[in-house]
């Protein structure tokens, strides 16, 4: 049976700063409708990778595949091709209301203006609705996140690379979050979520991937990862 | 060859000063994260209140040490009423606006308090130029540059060699690991202003006698010195004082091909230099981040 | 534009139209300045507050526009009428060329960039006597004039100058609220995720960049019909400050800021000229110079919303680019 389609691909990607190395030879393959975690201790490098995959920085070895092709030179180029992603530190467009981050991530995908009931209907379907008037700085942080989840949903992608959505969330957001992230696949989109709230991100994910020190030591199902002894030793840290 | 001398001779000196005003650019960066566009102004007032003193009568080395004195209360009055309540807070647009507007002002109580006549000092050792290879030194010129380098070698002892050096340079590298180890941000970048502020004035000092001292001097020789902290690396000590020297024997050089486009060439070189290399053309051999 | 906006506009046209009945000359040519000026902040506003870049070097553009417009008009007699948008024209391709490198720097780059920019302009100016007559400058630039029947010159200028201004206010309020304004604002906040949107923000920044360079270069033009004599002198690194204090005391939040800004300065540098004289025997313009300073270092600090944001406040209302209140959200502020 053919394997099916990688939505991206990272293959032996390796980033490096100066002098320290970030991301050693990692690969990595996100099938269409997954969900996958990538998780991993402090410094590991998932943001590093987060971002060598949505196009934000080169790798300076190897290649990312998007939909079977090399990621384009810019970012907006994957973003209209269906990448899109959220900010660990929520980059949310502080002069504009809540109704318009939406819209302009509607009207960004090149079509001109776009009428404002088009979207409507994304903060409706994170219950932002009635705050569409609102600026992000007015809105409590929880629905701030909310706020960048449907801007990103907004752009109807086809990939949706997520930085540690939970950070900063109450246990009853996350569980409302996780929900909707499950609601996600349903809906079509595939995702990548780097996370570090473990139970979050072994709830809803299909698979894992663990990263260590800029090597991926551990791709498995959420079950498996609880009880691998590599991934303990890397998050205790070697003595 | 008499003549390349005498372009070399010039451009080193003109490069000490540029150097020197780069050096107050890079310690500031590096410290406090913000360009201070009134560094030129050090220069001006350096320059400006030691012709002052000298024509009252007061005996030139006093003069000297109250100028280089009074820049550095500049600097320090720059950082505690314009930088120190802009930090964290602004962005670097507001930074740079922030410190224009105080070198504009100071510009503006120049002007008031000096009007816009040229003031002459006179040449620390008056005589006649120095034959060197076959090139006519100007004594100044031999001033300019030993002193530079008496600088140079006094604020390179400061950083390696002191506490206050030590805490300026773990400024410089991460704030946050400088701040754990009990460095106040704060407290350094007013040493770096100060500093800053005292550099310049010396290179004011000993330019002086050169070429006039004047209020708006300080505008070109801020902007280039600027261009030789880029040339160098935005965060490097060495490399904004190589920046600066190079910069100064580009325009001495290109000063028999066309005098008055040469002020142009600074900037064009700063415009190419940031698009081109923007960790400076020594990028790599001196490390960035460090002063 | 909001009907707020709208009825603004139609009261300034309504204001401006009648001025010439109750002002002196010396009145009309502060309205003049104010226009002329304020057409060139306007530009600044939206590439600095809007889409957050910067550029210390928009003398050039007006300095571009002025010497296009006036030496087409006298060397190679050129209708008025065709050189005034002839340098808004060259002063927009201009920026379109050089945008497309500079707008790649970021933060002080941009900022020394645009700098330098501005200093090579006016050097060039000065150098290339064929050209230009270099520092000594030249004069006699036929104006153009609107064949209406009314007495006085300043008059005819005064419309001429206002009826770009107004133009040039409505179509930037229209601008801001519309989805390109979105977009750089957008852009403003945060370039990257802008990008990952799917804005192509560099091509967004060009098109900002060249549009407050149209408009620095069309008033730099006007300005050219209505002195009718260039020299290099006034379009260096003080005037590019100049136009950012007017942008920055105005309000980099609201298109309308720039006109405030404009007027504000103009008045408050004629004043200072007609007035110092009398307090501080022998001063000139000196003072302005530290006040300038001072001024801008202190609105920055303290009022980075600008005059318009202090009214905004007062009102209640946000009329304004920015409806946020006093958060981190201002141009000038951090993160």
């Amino acid at each position: 049976m053919p394997a099916e389609p990688a939505v991206v691909e990272a293959r032996g990607v390796w980033r490096e700063f100066g002098g320290v190395v970030a991301l050693r030879d990692v690969d990595l393959a996100v099938r269409e409708g997954e969900i996958v975690a990538l998780i991993g201790p402090n410094g590991a490098g998932k943001t590093t990778l987060l971002n060598v995959l949505s196009c934000v920085l080169p790798p300076t070895r190897g290649q990312v595949l998007f939909r079977g092709r090399p990621l384009p030179g810019r970012p907006h180029r994957a973003a209209r091709a269906g990448l899109t992603r959220t900010f660990q530190d929520l980059q949310l467009f502080g002069s504009l209301s809540a109704l318009d981050n939406v819209l302009v991530a509607r009207e960004a995908r090149g079509k001109g203006a776009v009428p404002r009931g088009d979207a409507d209907r994304f903060l409706e379907t994170v219950g932002l609705a009635r705050r569409a008037r609102d600026h992000p700085d007015a809105l409590p942080f929880g629905q701030r996140r909310l706020l960048e989840l449907a801007r990103a949903l907004a752009t109807e992608p086809m990939l949706l690379l997520l930085d540690e959505p939970a950070a900063g969330l109450s246990t009853p957001e996350r569980t409302a979050l996780a929900e909707r992230l499950c609601g996600l696949r349903d809906v079509g989109v595939t995702v990548l979520l780097v996370e570090h709230d473990l139970e979050l991100a072994l709830g809803v994910a299909d698979r894992v991937v663990v990263l260590d020190q800029g090597v991926k030591i551990a791709d498995l199902p959420p079950d498996a990862v609880r009880g691998d002894e590599r991934v303990i030793a890397a998050y205790l840290g070697v003595a | 060859m008499s003549d390349l001398l005498q372009y070399a001779a010039t451009g080193i000196a003109l490069g000490s000063i540029y150097a020197l005003v780069a050096l107050g650019f890079v310690t500031v960066f590096a410290v406090t994260g913000a360009i201070n566009f009134a560094q030129g102004e050090f220069v001006m007032l350096g320059a400006m209140i030691a012709a002052q003193l000298v024509h009252a009568g007061m005996p030139l080395p006093l003069a000297a040490v109250l100028a280089v004195a009074g820049a550095a209360l500049a600097g320090a009055a720059l950082h505690e009423l314009g930088l120190r309540p802009a930090l964290g807070r602004l962005s670097p647009l507001g930074l740079i606006m922030i410190t224009i507007g105080a070198a504009t002002a100071i510009r503006g109580m120049a002007l008031i308090a000096w009007g816009t006549d040229p003031f002459t000092v006179p040449a620390f050792t008056p005589g006649p130029s120095l034959d060197l290879a076959g090139a006519a030194v100007n004594r100044q010129t031999v001033w300019i540059v030993a002193t530079t380098a008496i600088v140079l070698a006094l604020v390179w002892f400061l950083f390696q060699r002191t506490a206050t050096g030590r805490a300026l340079r773990a400024c410089a590298a991460d704030l946050v690991a400088a701040r754990l180890v009990g460095v106040d941000p704060r407290r350094m970048g007013l040493v770096s202003l100060t500093l800053s502020g005292a550099v310049g004035a010396i290179g004011g000092v000993v330019l002086a006698p050169i070429t006039f001292a004047s209020y708006d001097m300080g505008l070109m020789l801020g902007l280039k010195g600027f261009v030789g902290a880029v040339i160098g690396g935005l965060a490097s000590a060495p490399g904004a004082v190589a920046g600066g020297l190079l910069l100064g024997l580009l325009e001495a050089f290109a000063t028999p091909i066309s005098s008055g486009y040469k002020d142009a060439l600074a900037f064009v070189v700063l415009i190419a230099v940031m698009l081109l290399r923007p960790g400076g053309i020594f990028r790599g051999s001196f490390a960035r981040g460090r002063i | 534009m909001t009907r707020g906006d709208v009825t603004a506009v139609g009261v300034l046209a309504a204001l401006i139209a009648l001025a010439p009945l109750v002002a002196s000359g010396y009145q009309l040519s502060i309205l003049i300045s104010t226009g002329l000026y304020g057409i060139a902040t306007i530009g600044l506003v939206l590439l600095v507050g809007l889409a957050r870049q910067v550029s210390l070097g928009h003398a050039a553009f007006f300095g571009l526009g002025a010497y296009v417009s006036g030496l087409l008009a006298t060397r190679a007699g050129i209708s008025p009428w065709l050189t005034i948008p002839a340098g808004a024209l060259a002063a927009m391709a201009v920026a379109y060329v050089v945008g497309r490198p500079v707008l790649r720097l970021h933060g002080h780059y941009l900022a020394m960039a645009t700098l330098g920019l501005g200093i090579v302009f006016q050097v060039v100016l000065n150098e290339w006597v064929d050209l230009t007559r270099g520092p000594s400058g030249f004069g006699s630039i036929p104006t153009a004039t609107l064949p209406l029947p009314i007495a006085g010159g300043e008059t005819a200028s005064l419309y001429l100058v206002w009826l770009a201004a107004l133009a040039v206010l409505a179509l930037s309020l229209w601008l801001v609220r519309s989805s390109p304004g979105r977009a750089l604002r957008a852009i403003g906040d945060s370039e990257v995720a802008s990008e990952l949107l799917g804005l192509h923000t560099a091509d967004w920044k060009l098109r900002v960049f060249t549009l407050s360079g149209a408009y620095a270069g069309l008033a730099g033009a006007l300005y050219a019909n209505y002195v009718t004599f260039l020299s290099p002198q006034p379009f260096g690194f003080i005037f590019s400050l100049e136009l950012l204090v007017m942008a920055v005391v105005g309000g980099l939040a609201s298109v309308w800021g720039g006109m405030v800004g404009a007027f504000t300065l103009v008045a408050l540098t004629e004043t200072l000229r007609r007035s110092l004289p009398e307090w501080l025997p022998g001063s000139s313009g000196e003072l302005e110079l530290v006040l300038f300073g001072v001024a801008l270092a202190a609105m920055v600090l303290l009022r980075p919303t600008g005059l318009v944001g202090l009214a905004a406040a007062g009102l209640g209302r946000a009329r304004s680019l920015r409806a946020a209140p006093a958060t981190a959200e201002e141009p000038l502020h951090a993160g």
